[in-house]
């Protein structure tokens, strides 16, 4: 017995040193799965009041939460979870966050903050929560300046929020020049106004004396360019938005000028100049004023944009018989029509992203707004109505706002906009009658 | 006195001679046969993964990273304290405590870090693991299983019918690589058996103790219960499965060039196979790929977590992240919870970092949310769906 113990131990180890290469074998391979569909829907977040530090902040935190509140949801992508479901009450902006609470209510993310008001200054800061994985999505912020500019900070907050969420830049501190419309249609006043992106804020840039059109905003935010017919012509026009003071920009007697849009880099201008009957592209150096020639065609060129880096411009033309898309060289010269569906095509944007291009189409007595990419590929239509026109661009190249009017003498035209996806359509609340939104870039 | 003694030697040594020789022969028959099948079994370190894996999980590490919250969190009563994590319990000024998160004291561009930790892996070179799993899995998984029970049908070797899966109808693929797709048709065509084993137990200890059953039939109350079922349609699957892996080792042996297209055709067939009868998910590379020795997973098995996950996957189509396939391997633990912890990226492709980045998050949570809301796996294949890699593929559901 004593004997057979070490022998049998010996075996057995043997047999184990004998087993060994095997034993990788019979470790465990993963249960491969696939799974190729999800849920399109709002991610729920929760958004406790923030709290008010002292009195005085009472009223601008509720406000500032609400702002939050209602740029958020108003993308379509994220849910608010009521208040009422709330099981945790967060009344201490450096309380522990009670996960589980904001699990049981199905929370994604958790959004506190707090404000304080000192000496006309106030001071919003906030933190945001990953529920679901138990930590914090990224660090606190935290945000300064005089009390009037609540909003502002209240969108700043709402950016960072949804760019930690979706790994996108924000839209919300944003502003819109578009063209106020007031009046019977046979009398139209027509204004500049710019207003921030969600309406608020609406303050207008020219009295209303002459006639405006298609202002585009500076990539800087700084300036906007548009088209006056104070000549009693149509021209273009550039306006600082510091000073409000405003300079023609060609001097070409006999000539019109319209649909102009600046380069990315700020530094010229493309727009459409007709002489003769005749209209081409022309691009402007805005500091020396030097022009150039970028088109040279019997039919109407107009509605140049340029593509985020300033390579390429995209345009309509009717050189095929009717409205069409074409894209060449910011220099000129080799244009390529990439829109072939039936209806005409006009007033082409390139997105910020780069990856689409915006336009109106017009099909059987009907506009719709669409997409496609830059070679003309993957056309959809996010829209459809009676009158759709003019897209432009949120700066993260997200959403399209674009005018929208309905039938009817006595109808006004409305500024829209719709998510990327075509989803969340929605009218932006303005001050009368608006239309020829241009969206503005993300403020500093 | 010599004479005995010699003797007495002698006897004692022919004694222990024949001990040692005569046990050492005839225990040298008896154990092998049985020791061995149970040293590799039970000695494995899958026992201690499995016992780790049963052992509480050790709650989420990040959270305690980022913050002192994180930690308090787990306290759920105590209200008044824990709010400031700081050294000091002053009564002083609360709000002046602020946290050290906090930044920037004027306004400024938020633009925000995306937390770049977690991202590991790139996603270029994660495909080739993803591409090759089908093959060296088949490989992996065939050994043991051929060698149990696919004996009796060994010969047919179509390995080259595999290249001729490519033909352009899906369902025609499948035919024609008779070896390889057909496991998989099989497969579904037994689901609602495995289905029906599934819905009986509602107690799952009982089941798991009728997994055991089938060897040692302990168990004896309740004879009613139908688990016994699923060893029938189990062993099919099995033969499939081992037919599907018999071409991949035939070819091995002929020319090895041969074995990427066979792989990616067989991929390509068995997905198109999987996708065209289940819409939401489908288990890659054919079920029960594990060589463990319980019963493998079907596809009745893995509806219940797959849809689970679907509803808790939200797709942002408009998104760049919605342009990213993430490959994501978890553990659960035998309660079908996940263990957080074990929640890691294998591999992305598309989109940049960023949008790959948020892919991840987007199926780590859905994972976690799911797990939450439960997977209603069968516990008596533990074994099978402890380790799952999840291909997160929102491919079908990007703008058009």
């Amino acid at each position: 017995m004593m004997f057979k113990r070490p022998l049998a131990l010996i075996l057995a180890l043997a047999l184990a040193g004998l087993a060994l290469p095997g034993a990788p074998a019979a470790q465990a391979a993963p249960l491969k799965l696939r799974l190729t569909q999800g849920v399109i829907e709002p991610l729920p977040y929760a958004l406790p009041a923030f709290i008010a530090d002292g009195a005085a902040a009472t009223q601008v935190a509720q406000q500032i939460t609400g702002v939050i509140a209602d740029d958020l949801t108003g993308t379509g992508l994220f849910r608010q979870i009521p208040s009422s479901a709330f099981i945790s009450k967060v009344t201490n902006f450096d309380a522990p966050v009670r996960y589980a609470d904001w699990k049981a209510i199905n929370a994604q993310a958790l959004i506190t903050g707090a404000v304080s008001v000192q000496g006309g200054k106030v001071v919003v800061k906030f933190r945001l929560f990953d529920v679901f994985n138990g930590a914090p999505l990224g660090e606190g912020l935290q945000f300064a300046g005089p009390v009037d500019t609540w909003r502002r900070m209240a969108h700043k907050v709402a950016d960072a929020v949804y760019s930690r969420i979706t790994g996108e830049s924000g839209y919300f501190d944003s502003r819109v020049v578009y063209v106020a419309e007031s009046g019977p249609k046979t009398n139209r006043v027509r204004r500049l106004a710019i207003m921030d992106y969600d309406g608020a804020n609406t303050s207008y840039l020219t009295d209303g004396r002459s006639i405006v059109l298609a202002p585009r905003f500076s990539p800087d935010g700084q300036r906007v360019i548009f088209v006056s017919y104070q000549s009693g012509f149509p021209h273009v026009y550039m306006m600082d938005l510091a000073t409000l003071q405003e300079r023609r920009l060609d001097n070409q007697p006999g000539t019109m000028t319209f649909a102009p849009r600046f380069s990315p880099d700020g530094r010229s201008a493309v727009y459409s100049l007709e002489r003769d009957g005749n209209t081409d592209l022309y691009s402007i150096n805005l500091s020396s004023g030097q022009t150039q020639r970028l088109t040279q065609a019997p039919s109407i060129e107009t509605a140049p944009d340029y593509s985020p880096d300033g390579s390429r411009i995209v345009f309509e033309s009717d050189r095929s018989g009717q409205q069409q898309i074409y894209v060449m060289s910011a220099g000129g010269g080799g244009a390529t029509r990439i829109s072939f569906g039936p209806g005409k095509y006009a007033t082409p944007v390139w997105s910020p992203r780069g990856d689409l291009i915006a336009f109106t189409k017009q099909d059987q007595g009907r506009f719709y707004i669409g997409v496609m990419k830059p070679d003309g590929s993957d056309e959809r239509l996010l829209t459809a109505s009676f009158l759709d026109e003019g897209p432009t661009w949120a700066p993260n190249g997200r959403v399209i706002m674009f005018t929208r009017e309905a039938p009817g003498s006595d109808s006004m035209p409305q500024i829209y906009s719709v998510d990327v996806s075509g989803r969340n359509l929605k009218p932006v609340p303005t001050q009368g009658g608006a239309s020829d939104p241009s969206w503005g870039p993300l403020r500093k | 006195m010599r004479t005995g003694t010699i003797i007495s030697g002698i006897g004692h040594v022919g004694l222990i001679l024949w001990l040692l020789f005569g046990g050492y022969l005839t225990a040298h028959n008896d154990a092998p046969p049985i020791q061995v099948s149970d040293v590799s079994l039970i000695t494995n370190k899958q026992f201690a993964q499995l016992t780790a894996a049963a052992a509480p999980p050790p709650a989420r590490p990040q959270t305690k990273v980022k913050s002192p919250e994180a930690a308090k969190e787990t306290k759920p009563a105590k209200a008044p304290k824990p709010d400031t994590p700081a050294v000091s319990p002053k009564p002083a000024p609360k709000p002046k405590q602020e946290p050290k998160p906090d930044k920037l004291p004027q306004i400024t561009s938020a633009e925000p870090r995306v937390q770049p930790p977690k991202f590991l892996k790139a996603p270029t070179p994660e495909k080739p693991p993803a591409a090759a799993t089908l093959s060296p899995d088949v490989h992996t998984s065939a050994p043991p299983k051929a060698s149990q029970r696919v004996a009796p049908t060994p010969a047919p070797a179509p390995a080259p019918d595999a290249a001729v899966a490519p033909v352009p109808t899906p369902e025609a693929a499948p035919e024609k690589t008779a070896t390889q797709a057909k496991p998989q048709k099989p497969k579904q065509a037994q689901a609602p058996k495995e289905a029906s084993t599934q819905i009986v137990p509602e107690a799952s200890k009982q089941a798991k103790a009728l997994t055991g059953q089938s060897t040692a039939p302990k168990v004896s109350p309740r004879p009613e219960l139908r688990p016994e079922t699923p060893a029938a349609p189990a062993q099919p699957p099995k033969e499939k499965v081992a037919k599907a892996e018999k071409p991949a080792k035939p070819e091995k042996a002929k020319p090895q060039k041969a074995k990427p297209d066979t792989s990616s055709a067989v991929d390509a067939a068995l997905a198109a196979a999987m996708s065209a009868t289940n819409g939401a998910g489908v288990t890659e590379g054919g079920q029960g790929k594990s060589t463990h020795l319980g019963p493998p997973v079907s596809a009745a098995d893995t509806e219940g977590l797959l849809s689970t996950l679907k509803s808790t996957w939200i797709i942002d189509p408009g998104s760049p992240s919605a342009d990213v396939t993430v490959t994501v391997d978890f553990q659960l633990s035998p309660d079908g919870k996940v263990i957080p912890s074990t929640i890691k990226l294998v591999s992305a492709e598309g989109g940049n970092q960023t949008a790959q980045q948020i892919a991840y998050r987007k199926a780590r949570t859905a994972i976690l949310h799911g797990s939450d809301l439960g997977f209603n796996l069968p516990p008596a294949k533990y074994q099978e769906w402890r380790d799952i890699q999840m291909v997160f593929d929102p491919k079908g559901m990007r703008l058009q």
